[in-house]
């Protein structure tokens, strides 16, 4: 406190204007004090006041108490005392007066003497008295001196009453004459008597003045600590009411308005470090976590609106909780809210809504609000506007449901059509497939009955040309021969539309095996070098001995290789044909080149296609059915090989095919 | 002592083209229409070779193959399939019923009394 107090002093006495800004900054300081402190200083201020007030009562109290007993104890009763020996002191100065005056009046000794003898006694009594009284133990120095002073006067004055009434005795008018003198001395003793009673009355008179003034001083000093405390405490009140109550009725007022879900609430002395501005940022949390909550409530209400579905969630006694706009609609609630509505009370109303309600509805309700229990898989209602709504509902962690109810109308009438195409090409395919059946075993019963009757006629035509069943003539032998030769024809023809027919079916599969290429040449030579020789061509194989393995179908392959080199011969007149075998990078490279007449460009396009021949005048002349190099490019293509021709009119045709050394798998058929 | 043939086969053409061309050789030659009565026939008196037609009615060459090599007694007896080239795989069905060989359809007489002096040396 003395620092704060030194900081808010210095600048109030350099500066007067700045008082007030002091002040403030004093205020300010005061402000941020805690509340507990800034009551503390109150208090102890407060305190202060009243020690100090209670301190100066005791003081003054005791003092005064202490001066009233000396007062009535000790300075009355020594005046009283005075007062009392003065008075005898004037008393028996009458008593004297009255003897002598009595004396010169001739007053009998009768009378005389007794007033003698009491005079006498007085003025050893006064003696004694006035001893006992310089004695007096409470005397102060200057009236011990008086006292001093007043017994050597009392002497003299005691000498000369004696004398004077002795004298008297006899005497008379000596007496008188003595008297005046005696007369002196009693004054004397009296202005003594006098001046010490004044004296003590002075001392008394001082002390009562200094009690009176005492008294003043305490009653105005009660009234100026009463008026200092009402205002130290006013002081505080209207601090306290500044710095404490006015903060809290606001942060209460604000909290009031924060729990009334009022979110726009600004608080205020938040910048104060003392509990309440400890408070205030904890509203300001609170009232941020509410801002907070509301923008995610917010957002969740908005997403919960843009749910495309019915969507709604169910508290733990089974009432809304919270749905969107779609659910309401879907229940025909419109734009009333549904929050606290029960599920049964839904359900009940919902009635009208489903047709599968319609049977038995107090069943539908009880099975349909068990099912909400206890959920499950998802389930499909049909509303009687025929519309399909699948229900999903899910228990919440709570002991809550929440459901979407999604309209699925459109994905029914589409599942319906689905179903019915699906039906229809089920239908198709079986139609298709039972076609195709029926083909593949046309096709096979074809073959063998077409085959049977040419195996009986080439069988016979073989047996008789051996002279099986006689010796022939030359010209028999001779037209045997074109029998067997066109009914080979017809049976290759039978053999390459059947071959065709199954790779359209995809009916061909491959008999994959370990085959060596170099035997399949070898076939292929046996096979069609007399054809060759015939026609006086040149038939040269290029097949190295260290070629690896091979793996795939020999007997197709063999197929492919008679086709190329047979067209190779038939559409050569002169020159050679020529096979050549490779392997490169895990390919074989099969190469079947003749001198022919070449292919043109046009021509080379439509090649491997089924009944193209380049000439058809030519493939007229030459035979054969325009199917061998369809079928051979399928075959190649099956192996994952490529096929294709290098030609030129006029310089002759290379065919290649190159497939992989080891094929594994059959590759997908067209 | 001459070797015994049975020849299996639906066609009277076909056998006649076997009859003939085995004519001139020592052979025995026994025929059955179809599978039942190949099995009576091997019942009756056991052949040293079987020439196998596949497509037969009531009992198809297959089965009458698998009945025969599946008798420990008649496993012995080699069975050439003499078959038609119609369906892909026939030679290897015709390999897994149990025929010791195959011959396509049309045959050439020469090469298969070629293939059945093979079996019969």
């Amino acid at each position: 406190m003395t620092s704060v107090g030194g900081v808010a002093a210095s600048p109030q006495r350099k500066k007067p204007p700045q008082i007030a800004a002091g002040l403030r900054s004093v205020l300010g300081i005061f402000n941020n004090l805690s509340i507990q402190i800034k009551a503390s200083i109150a208090s102890v201020l407060l305190l202060i006041c009243l020690l100090g007030l209670g301190a100066n009562a005791y003081l003054t109290s005791t003092r005064s108490a202490e001066g009233l007993r000396v007062l009535t104890n000790e300075l009355i009763p020594k005046q009283q005392a005075f007062s009392q020996a003065n008075e005898a002191v004037v008393a028996t100065h009458m008593k004297i007066f009255r003897y002598v005056s009595w004396a010169s009046n001739g007053v009998s000794h009768t009378l005389l003497d007794p007033l003698h003898a009491e005079i006498n006694a007085d003025l050893d009594k006064l003696s004694y008295r006035i001893a006992a009284l310089a004695r007096r133990p409470d005397l102060s120095a200057s009236e011990r001196k008086s006292m001093q002073e007043l017994l050597s006067q009392w002497q003299i004055c005691k000498e000369h009453a004696k004398d004077t009434i002795d004298v008297g005795e006899s005497d008379a008018a000596m007496a008188t004459m003595m008297l005046g003198q005696t007369d002196e001395t009693f004054k004397a003793v009296d202005a003594t008597f006098q001046n010490l009673s004044n004296a003590i009355s002075e001392t008394a008179r001082g002390l009562s003045n200094r009690l009176y003034s005492d008294a003043e001083v305490n009653k105005n000093l009660v009234i100026l600590v009463t008026i200092i405390g009402f205002l130290i405490s006013g002081f505080v009140a209207i601090i306290v009411g500044q710095s404490i109550v006015r903060p809290i009725e606001a942060v209460t007022d604000a909290m009031q308005r924060l729990s009334a879900g009022e979110i726009d609430v600004e608080v205020g002395h938040g910048h104060r470090r003392d509990e309440i501005g400890r408070m205030v940022e904890a509203i300001e949390v609170f009232r941020k976590n509410i801002i907070d909550r509301h923008a995610m409530e917010q957002t969740l209400t908005e997403a919960i609106e843009a749910i495309s579905e019915g969507f709604a969630l169910y508290d733990a006694d089974d009432r809304i909780a919270v749905c969107n706009t779609r659910y309401r609609e879907m229940f025909s609630y419109g734009r009333e809210t549904m929050v606290g509505t029960p599920f049964q009370a839904i359900v009940a109303n919902a009635v009208g809504l489903i047709e599968d309600a319609q049977i038995d509805p107090a069943r539908w309700i009880a099975e349909r609000v068990a099912a909400h229990r206890n959920p499950g898989a998802p389930h499909l209602q049909h509303r009687s506007d025929g519309r399909w709504i699948r229900v999903s509902e899910r228990r919440t962690a709570p002991g809550g449901v929440v459901a979407t109810y999604g309209d699925i109308t459109e994905l029914k009438h589409r599942e319906t059509e689905l179903d019915n195409l699906v039906h229809e090409i089920a239908v198709a395919r079986d139609a298709a497939e039972t076609a195709n059946r029926a083909k593949s075993q046309f096709l096979a019963n074809m073959s063998h009955e077409l085959r049977t009757p040419l195996n009986a006629i080439l069988g016979y035509t073989e047996l008789m040309a051996e002279g099986t069943y006689g010796e022939l003539c030359e010209e028999m032998l001779e037209v045997l021969k074109r029998l067997e030769t066109n009914g080979r024809h017809l049976l290759g023809l039978i053999n390459d539309v059947l071959d065709l027919s199954k790779i359209e079916a995809g009916q061909l599969v491959l008999e994959l095996s370990d085959y060596c290429i170099q035997d399949i040449a070898q076939t292929v030579r046996s096979t069609l070098e007399p054809l060759a020789a015939d026609k006086k061509l040149a038939f040269k194989v290029e097949v190295p001995a260290e070629l690896p393995p091979g793996r795939g179908d020999g007997r197709r392959l063999t197929q492919v290789l008679i086709n190329l080199v047979g067209n190779a011969i038939k559409f050569t007149d002169a020159g050679e044909v020529a096979i050549k075998t490779e392997a490169n990078n895990g390919s074989f490279y099969v190469t079947v080149r003749d001198t022919g007449p070449g292919i043109s460009a046009a021509d080379q396009a439509k090649l491997f296609q089924e009944f193209q021949q380049a000439d058809n005048a030519i493939a007229r002349k030459k035979g054969g059915t325009g199917l061998g190099l369809a079928i051979s490019k399928r075959i190649i293509e099956m192996h994952g090989g490529r096929i294709w021709v290098e030609s030129q009119p006029g310089h002759g045709s290379t065919f290649v095919f190159t497939l992989p050394v080891t094929v594994e798998r059959q590759v997908g058929t067209s | 002592m001459s070797k015994r043939i049975l020849l299996v086969e639906d066609q009277a053409d076909n056998r006649k083209i076997i009859r003939d061309m085995l004519r001139g050789t020592d052979y025995e030659i026994t025929e059955a229409e179809n599978g039942e009565e190949a099995l009576a026939a091997i019942a009756k008196q056991r052949p040293d070779l079987i020439l196998m037609d596949i497509q037969l009615p009531i009992m198809d060459g297959y089965t009458v193959t698998r009945k025969i090599k599946g008798d420990p007694a008649l496993r012995s007896i080699p069975i050439i399939a003499v078959t038609s080239y119609a369906l892909s795989g026939e030679e290897k069905k015709a390999r897994a019923a149990g025929c010791d060989d195959y011959v396509p359809k049309p045959f050439s007489p020469r090469q298969l009394l070629a293939k059945i002096r093979q079996y019969l040396q």
